[in-house]
């Protein structure tokens, strides 16, 4: 064990926070979408254009050859500048570095990763949320076409995406999630419909995605035919992981904010506040020595699987006490909006929802990891 | 950066791992509890002979000149077995404190310790135990053994008298010890500082063995207990029990075993801070966890029976030893609002 970078993580951290200090954007982050969209965006080009996106992909594909520890110093670093989070889900990327065609990959991941194309997932449906092997989206074979009907909720960006990794039923009714396969849906194909979300908080972070005789070319199927079970599994572990996730600066940003308007107020010394951040802090010390032995198993090739829902659940419950202790802290100055804390407080509840409930995460963590049969 | 453990501490895990199955467990653990620890003394042997006590003691004092991480990776090992030893105190706390006290009277303890010898360990404020009139305690202190008092002028050994504590498995002592009681934090030397963030981790590393113990009857009770005609682990509300102590015990290992690093290897501020965040997390992560285990064995896992209130007491011992939970929180909460609250706009 050695937790230190070593001399080329060092070296590799010092010239990202040169880059970084003359490339941070200095004007805030906008406080409502679609400004905060093409603002996040704007800066994923930036971070792309430097050299700084997709660190551990392959070159081939865009990437910079190198591992998940240096992933991991670009979420501290970006965090640690305050700069905003990056504007590409690299998970839905890992779908296709693992199961594209060669022409899949270099038609469709230099747009992703330079943030020119923005994607979304359509995983989700009315009826399909947790038990997402129910979906009822059908893509039905029509010569040399796939023509798609059905719907999909809890998209996001999907009112801005240009394209959205589609989960369609291909199989049976009963077929569960050995008929179901993944598609490649332009989003102005004819027949798309698509319509905001507003989330609980006032923003408008998702859409429901509507599919009517929507046909795309047979060529637009991401991994096999029925195979899109294993596309999924492969996205939403990497989608629940912690290391792959630049949380961890932002939350401590967040958590000395916080103590500076209980500095404000006197309670500098108060034992009670001092306890209520401590025990975010410890959250949050716990969260990144759990993070660094992910990234290291990672980073010595050990694959990602059912593990992260150990990690996701840590992230969620630190998450949700940093906000909560925040509207503890603020009392009724909370009520008056200050500093959109209870904004970023109502978005924190999402945490045990989004990426597979924090009740599927105990699921998996009891049937894969303990092995106790149902 | 690397987290993984080196070759030789995978394979110290897995020795102290076996020697513990074969050497302490339930039987000797009962055996303790009627005062009978014939059996304890042998495994305290075996674990000498392996080398395992003298971990932190210099090779010059016949030690094995090891680090904190390889001690706490036995350590957890030891707890999760319900060993009725004093590693803590006799194998990690004394080697560590023993090297701010003066050469000329460490060494013949050091020597001592190497070759097996234990000593309850005597603790005050300056440790974290809050004085509760003239009285020190002594940790792991039985009948027929001496506590060692140390600071930097003085390594002494003194007699104690027993007194009913919540761990049997664990017991102490205390004594009456002119103006001891009152010694703060504060008075401890640098070194001292250094090795008493060590113990907090040692203790969050067999808070996390106490936790694997418990965690481990309730996931094998559940997967053979029959309710309704099948396993109760069928049951959802059972499953996400389980789940939740698996949660707790990976962060437990995460933390514990990296502040171990941390303290050995960083300056000593990030040391004592880490140090705290492991106490206070594994402290309260193993009370919470085993407080779960029993309501997943239940009716059972509430008798005297059961081994679970065994390392329910020991970890709640752990948990107030060295600065109980509140405490620490405070502390390290504290720090950080005066080192990095920045302004209530979010500037520094």
């Amino acid at each position: 064990m050695d937790l230190r970078d070593t001399a080329e993580q060092a070296a590799f951290r010092e010239r990202l926070r040169t880059w970084l200090a003359a490339n941070v954007p200095t004007e805030p982050e906008p406080e409502t979408m679609p400004a905060r969209f093409h603002y996040v965006v704007a800066w994923q080009k930036r971070l792309y254009s430097g050299g700084w996106v997709a660190l551990s992909w392959p070159k081939e594909y865009g990437g910079q050859g190198l591992g998940p520890v240096e992933e991991s110093i670009l979420n501290q670093e970006l965090g640690r500048a305050g700069a905003p989070a990056a504007a590409s889900f690299t998970f839905l990327g890992r779908a296709f570095l693992t199961y594209g065609t060669p022409e899949q990959k270099s038609r469709y991941l230099p747009g992703f990763l330079s943030a020119e194309e923005i994607w979304c997932q359509g995983f989700s449906e009315p009826e399909a949320g947790s038990d997402l092997a129910s979906l009822r989206t059908t893509a039905i074979q029509d010569g040399d076409e796939f023509v798609i009907n059905g719907q999909k909720l809890w998209t996001s960006r999907g009112s801005f995406a240009q394209f959205c990794l589609v989960l369609a039923r291909t199989g049976t009714a009963e077929s569960r999630h050995r008929g179901i396969t993944a598609f490649i849906v332009p989003t102005d194909s004819p027949g798309v419909v698509r319509q905001p979300l507003i989330m609980a908080n006032g923003d408008e972070e998702f859409a429901e995605v509507f599919f009517d005789n929507v046909r795309i070319p047979a060529s637009n199927m991401l991994g096999e035919l029925n195979g899109g079970w294993k596309v999924t599994q492969a996205t939403l572990a990497y989608e629940r992981g912690a290391a792959d996730l630049g949380y961890l600066a932002k939350y401590e940003r967040m958590l000395a904010q916080l103590s500076g308007i209980a500095k404000e107020r006197g309670l500098a010394e108060d034992p009670s506040t001092a306890e209520a951040v401590g025990q975010v802090y410890t959250h949050l010390e716990v969260l990144r020595l759990h993070s660094m032995r992910r990234l290291s198993d990672r980073a010595q090739g050990r694959a990602v699987g059912a593990e992260t829902s150990i990690d996701k659940l840590m992230m969620t419950q630190t998450e949700q006490l940093l906000l909560r202790t925040a509207l503890d802290v603020l009392g009724p100055e909370a009520v008056l909006g200050r500093g959109g804390w209870f904004k970023k407080y109502l978005y924190s509840r999402a945490a045990s929802i989004y990426g597979g409930t924090s009740q599927i995460q105990r699921n998996i963590i009891s049937g894969r990891l303990l092995g106790l049969a149902e | 950066m690397d987290f993984s453990l080196a070759d030789e501490q995978e394979l110290l895990a897995s020795s102290a791992r076996s020697l513990a199955a074969d050497m302490f467990g339930e039987s000797v653990a009962r055996q303790a509890l009627g005062d009978d620890y014939s059996k304890a003394d042998e495994g305290w042997s075996q674990l000498q002979a392996a080398g395992l006590t003298s971990l932190l003691i210099a090779e010059d004092h016949g030690g094995g000149g090891g680090t904190l991480l390889d001690a706490c990776v036995v350590t957890t090992e030891l707890y999760s077995a319900l060993a009725p030893v004093p590693y803590l105190t006799s194998a990690v706390a004394a080697p560590l404190l023993l090297r701010g006290v003066r050469a000329d009277r460490a060494a013949p303890l050091l020597t001592a310790l190497a070759e097996g010898a234990t000593y309850g360990l005597v603790v005050d404020k300056a440790l974290s135990w809050p004085p509760a009139g003239p009285e020190v305690v002594c940790l792991d202190w039985r009948p027929g053994r001496e506590g060692l008092l140390l600071d930097a002028e003085r390594a002494e050994l003194i007699p104690f008298e027993s007194r009913t504590g919540i761990d049997p498995l664990h017991p102490v002592g205390v004594a009456t010890v002119e103006g001891r009681a009152a010694r703060a934090e504060a008075d401890l030397l640098a070194q001292s500082q250094r090795a008493l963030a060590a113990v907090r981790v040692a203790a969050a590393a067999a808070l996390t063995g106490c936790l694997a113990g418990a965690a481990q009857l309730a996931w094998d009770y559940i997967a053979t207990r029959q309710q309704y005609g099948k396993p109760i682990a069928s049951f959802q509300a059972v499953r996400h029990m389980a789940a939740d102590l698996l949660v707790d015990l990976e962060t437990c290992r995460s933390v514990s075993l990296g502040a171990a690093w941390q303290v050995d290897n960083e300056p000593i501020e990030d040391a004592v801070r880490v140090a705290t965040v492991a106490k206070a997390w594994c402290g309260q992560a193993a009370v919470r966890a085993i407080e779960t285990a029993i309501q997943l064995l239940g009716g059972i896992g509430v008798t005297w029976e059961s081994t679970a209130h065994l390392y329910l007491r020991t970890a709640h011992q752990l948990a107030s030893a060295f600065g109980d939970t509140r405490t620490l929180l405070r502390q390290v909460g504290g720090q950080f609002v005066a080192a990095r609250g920045g302004r209530g706009d979010g500037s520094a």
